[in-house]
């Protein structure tokens, strides 16, 4: 049986066609994903699934009967549940009450009785959580669970996961894949909306790849390979075999000592002590928000470190102004491009020279026509796609932002490039191209230090791997021949080992 | 020393209790997401409504019912401008208070054509709780007032029930931690906010009514002199619950009656530094809730479903 038919799906936004007569079907207890770039219009086509958006034209069967979702309550009412990319949570409420949110049959809250639906459901699928704790408290793969949970309380069959481990670490991305199968074979039908290959390849029964808005081909995992399913989501053959340059490293160029920071009341960073030196890449693992993005702008004069120093070439960094850490060399590529690594109201060309204004200026007056040649000649060598220099930024993909980014800092000819996330929501292609760059910078002799939740990213590209959990380096720094995954994704789950490194000391 | 607080704890049940409604309409308002600084208006326009339907009828309950009415009016106003058409909340807020400023004076002169002879209506007499009126000194506090202030005191155990043990609390509240979330479990956040604000404007109003004919039974313009802000002030300090606000409410109240007993019993310095009192007091309140960095539901937002 087929719990979802959906037939010529069209749906369009202005000029821009997301979904092209996408055909789709998810038989029962099945898992089934569904694969393609950013903005191949995956997560659109559930979005219609779910009654977020209305389709154009096309139909959609739920178990075989066709219907009309015009809203998430009535995609509910079909059985239908979404866990998104973002978790819906209330962090101030507990786990029952986030589950019992917007539910109306009672009008009293009756705690108890969520509480015994939660544990059966727990029982039934060996989903484990304890509906008392305080979602804030939860660690983001119990926050999932939490967010499934609240799927099956609605008496989900079938249900749609957006990127579901884009945030968390090997061990919790297994555990979740032992729930879905569980979930499976009790007859959910799962949908997994993702680009990650190896995930695909994991745990799902079929696959159904699209590629700019049109459906490519539906295929059983057990009948295709990785290269295969990349070159149907890509359109061409790819090859991110990038191979790691040879570069004998040289003088340390960033240190850290001892570096503490607080926001508030909270500690964000403790006691962090590394160095990187110059022609080495040393990569920064970690599950999101254990103090990357503390340490990421602390480096670069963002954020106030109330202990320890930063040393960029030997000279103290810190306490310094942005403007002075920059002369000394850094780059400087953050992981929010819109936010803070762009204007994105201001043209490709100004954002091109905003950090070294000074060199565009004559008098006081700025130099159209030198800051105009200056763009067109970035434009060409970074290969920016635009419609000339004076297109706005914001209105770039996000590849293309992130190459006029990278254009601006490695012009600069850094000592250090400090890269946070840099290739976070890019496609195949793009993150080809800034890992390529990446290198190049290493074997131009810049210090290196990639910050980055994506352990394929630290893995193909770092010489040295560092682990953060809970603002703190944990472990010793390991070298990138001789890792061990395992070993990996215990520290980022702040799992202590034996011996080596207790705190005992 | 004891004997003179005693003294003054009825005045200041009194003087708590049009706070205490101005106050739980905030409650409501910002656990569901939205910041109304229009209370003080509110208030106004409720002080001047309860007179006037008095004044028309002779019977307070039509005042307080005229109030109802017209706070619900400020409340729909705040919401066509505030959650439909995404104007900031706290401009809309402003701007209702001026507003009310305005319109309160206008009609004021309009119907009782004067601009300074003292209007009285018949307003809510005191009511005095049989037997528990007549405990020594409890009774005199707690049991001897008209029927607005048994009603405040009964809407603070209601609201506590309603928002922390019902599933439409629970459905409210979340409104005001994670709109996103309660979206998308179906929760109508747009319909809420209204149906909260509106409630909150109509509190205030009834918290003007206690100003005007649950008070001095007349009314002055501009006579709300900041207790809408002052109930901002105990929404903060009370921590957006009912509970929360009754306490801070009662402070300020105290505050108020203390000030007023010393603008009859000191009379050396000018009365106005003792009015200044109050004000004084919320002001080191607030600088001192907002040290402890506990935050509040997030009011202010604009919510606006993805396009379809």
């Amino acid at each position: 049986m087929n719990s979802v038919v959906m037939q010529k799906i069209v749906k369009k936004f202005g000029s821009f066609c997301a979904n092209d007569n996408v055909d789709f079907t998810l038989k029962k207890g099945e898992i089934h994903a569904l694969l393609g770039e950013n903005g191949a219009g995956k997560t659109t086509l559930m979005n219609i699934l779910y009654g977020i958006y209305a389709a154009d034209q096309g139909s959609i069967f739920i178990n075989e009967k066709e219907v009309e979702i015009t809203s998430p309550r009535v995609a509910m009412s079909y059985g239908i549940g979404m866990v998104h990319q973002h978790f819906m949570l209330v962090p101030n409420f507990t786990v029952a009450e986030n589950i019992a949110l917007g539910t109306k049959e009672r009008f009293w809250l009756k705690k108890s009785l969520v509480e015994r639906d939660i544990a059966e459901l727990s029982q039934k699928y060996g989903l484990k959580i304890d509906p008392m704790a305080k979602v804030a408290n939860l660690s983001v793969g119990e926050q999932e669970r939490v967010e499934i949970m609240k799927a099956l309380y609605r008496k989900a069959e079938i249900l749609i996961l957006d990127e579901p481990t884009a945030v968390l670490t090997p061990q919790e991305t297994e555990a979740l894949f032992v729930v879905l199968r569980n979930l499976a074979e009790n007859g959910v039908s799962i949908i997994i909306i993702t680009h990650k290959l190896d995930e695909v390849m994991a745990i799902t029964d079929r696959v159904t790849v699209l590629r700019l808005g049109r459906k490519v081909a539906t295929v059983e995992t057990k009948e295709t390979t990785k290269r295969e399913l990349a070159k149907m989501m890509v359109g061409h053959e790819v090859f991110l075999n990038i191979q790691k340059p040879k570069v004998e490293a040289g003088e340390t160029i960033l240190e850290l000592n001892n570096v503490c920071a607080r926001e508030n009341d909270t500690e964000k960073l403790k006691n962090v002590s590394f160095s990187v030196r110059a022609g080495e890449i040393v990569g920064i693992a970690g599950v999101d928000g254990n103090g990357q993005s503390e340490l990421a702008r602390s480096i670069a004069g963002l954020f106030e470190i109330t202990e320890g120093e930063i040393l960029l070439s030997g000279e103290k960094i810190n306490g310094t102004s942005v403007e002075n850490i920059i002369k000394k060399g850094l780059s400087y590529i953050p992981e929010d491009r819109l936010k803070d690594g762009l204007i994105g109201d201001f043209s490709i060309e100004d954002n091109f020279i905003i950090q070294i204004l000074n060199n565009f200026t004559k008098h006081g007056l700025l130099q159209k026509k030198v800051i105009k040649k200056n763009a067109e000649r970035l434009i060409k060598e970074y290969d920016v796609r635009s419609k000339g220099p004076t297109q706005q930024a914001k209105l770039l993909s996000g590849g293309n932002q992130q190459k006029l980014i990278f254009a601006r800092e490695l012009e600069r000819s850094p000592k250090l490039l400090l890269a946070v996330q840099p290739t976070r929501g890019l496609d195949i292609g793009a993150i080809e191209y800034v890992w390529g760059r990446i290198n190049e910078a290493k074997k131009n002799g810049v210090a290196v230090l990639l910050i980055s939740t994506e352990l394929d990213e630290i893995l193909t590209l770092s010489d040295r791997i560092l682990v953060m959990y809970e603002g703190k380096i944990v472990g010793e720094p390991i070298e990138n021949r001789d890792v061990d995954i395992q070993k990996l994704g215990l520290l980022m789950a702040g799992v202590e080992q034996d011996g080596d490194f207790s705190n005992a000391s | 020393m004891y004997e003179y607080i005693i003294s003054i704890l009825p005045q200041a049940m009194r003087l708590t209790v049009p706070i205490l409604f101005a106050g739980l309409g905030g409650v409501l308002a910002s656990r569901s997401g939205v910041l109304n600084i229009g209370l003080e208006g509110s208030m106004l326009v409720g002080a001047l409504a309860g007179v006037i339907g008095s004044y028309l009828s002779g019977n307070p309950w039509l005042g307080l019912l005229l109030a109802i009415l017209a706070g619900g009016i400020i409340g729909i106003m705040f919401d066509l401008f505030a959650l439909t058409l995404g104007a900031p909340q706290a401009v809309v807020g402003a701007a209702i208070n001026i507003f009310s400023t305005g319109i309160t004076a206008y009609v004021f002169r309009i119907i009782f054509a004067t601009t300074s002879d003292t209007v009285s209506v018949n307003g809510f007499s005191s009511l005095k709780i049989p037997v528990l009126g007549d405990i020594p000194l409890l009774g005199e506090i707690f049991f001897d007032h008209n029927v607005l202030m048994y009603l405040a005191f009964l809407l603070v155990l209601v609201m506590h029930v309603y928002l922390y043990y019902t599933t439409g609390g629970l459905n409210l509240r979340s409104c005001g931690e994670n709109s996103k979330a309660s979206d998308s479990v179906g929760i109508k956040v747009v319909q809420t906010r209204y149906i909260t604000t509106i409630l909150s404007s109509v509190l205030a109003s009834v918290g003007g009514v206690a100003l005007s004919i649950g008070n001095v039974n007349t009314f002055v313009e501009g006579m709300s002199s900041g207790k809408g802000f002052i109930a901002l002030a105990a929404l903060t300090f009370g921590r957006w619950s009912p509970l929360g606000v009754m306490l801070a409410a009662f402070l300020f109240g105290l505050v108020d009656a203390f000030q007023l007993r010393l603008q009859v019993s000191i009379v050396d310095a000018p009365y106005q530094y003792y009015q200044m009192l109050p004000y004084i007091v919320t002001i080191i309140v607030l600088v001192w809730t907002s040290q402890t960095g506990v935050t509040g539901p997030k009011t202010g937002e604009y919510f606006e479903k993805e396009t379809k």
